[in-house]
């Protein structure tokens, strides 16, 4: 399966320790501005900045160009897209990946309204754990640093821990 | 220095307090005190629109962290100190791992 991904979910996996573990489950590509906004933080160190670019460094992660320049000005012009989400949707819509990958709220939005499912950090860290690629442990401790930074509502999160802990 | 131009303001006496306050801070004049207090002005209200635009639904996070000058990482951090999620629910997330798994 090949999914496209934004800069905050790539962000979100980095913190939870799950990225890697995804990248080896799942074939993953950024759009050459979402990697931009990635490695931005590397000036400040981030952890995330730093692992993102040795992965696509190890080529496993990829960039991807994105031809169709039509559809990115629309995602920027009438959804307020940034340029890195408008990439996401834009690429997904070329049809060669089969997952979007977002945890920004407006791209999600506007993923629905092209009635695309977008999956989120959650979710990731739910089927690495039923594919058996997490453990318990690693699935739990990746929720709770989500559930730490406080960017999903906190009754997803209790619902995922009790969905690993009975799992 | 880039040209500087004069102009004369009246302030109340507690902002010239504040002004007095961070120029004894920071070791430096008073002009050079109003212009730390209106660069950390200005860059706290241009958050404070992109933040508000993005909580709104009207922009998305990596436009929200263009307009406030700040970085994705950067604009996440302030997003979740302000409690703004992303809506994400539990069908949603049900779904989410449906298409993961591939069944």
């Amino acid at each position: 399966m090949r999914i496209i991904a934004d800069a905050c979910s790539i962000i979100l996996l980095a913190k939870a320790s799950v990225l890697e573990a995804l990248l080896d489950w799942r074939d993953i590509s950024v759009p050459r501005e979402v990697y931009g906004e990635v490695i931005e933080g590397k000036e400040k160190k981030h952890y995330d900045a730093l692992l993102t670019e040795r992965l696509v460094k190890d080529k496993k992660m990829h960039i991807t160009d994105i031809k169709n320049k039509r559809s990115l000005k629309r995602f920027e012009e009438s959804y307020g897209l940034g340029k890195g989400e408008a990439e996401v949707l834009a690429g997904y819509l070329e049809g060669k990946f089969q997952g979007l990958l977002t945890d920004n709220k407006q791209g999600r939005k506007t993923a629905k309204i092209y009635n695309i499912h977008p999956l989120g950090s959650p979710d990731v860290i739910m089927g690495l754990f039923k594919a058996k690629r997490l453990n318990k442990e690693k699935a739990m401790n990746a929720l709770h640093t989500l559930r730490k930074y406080g960017w999903f509502e906190n009754s997803l999160i209790e619902y995922a821990l009790v969905e690993v802990n009975n799992g | 220095m880039a040209e500087t131009k004069f102009f004369g303001a009246r302030i109340d006496p507690k902002e010239f307090e504040i002004i007095e306050k961070v120029s004894k801070e920071k070791k430096v004049d008073r002009t050079s005190a109003i212009r730390i207090l209106i660069d950390r002005g200005w860059k706290g209200l241009q958050l404070e629109n992109a933040m508000e635009d993005y909580r709104d639904g009207k922009i998305s996070l990596d436009k929200a962290a263009r307009k406030a000058g700040l970085t994705v990482h950067e604009m996440m951090n302030e997003a979740a100190a302000r409690g703004i999620t992303t809506e994400e629910g539990i069908e949603d997330l049900r779904n989410g791992i449906k298409i993961l798994l591939g069944s």
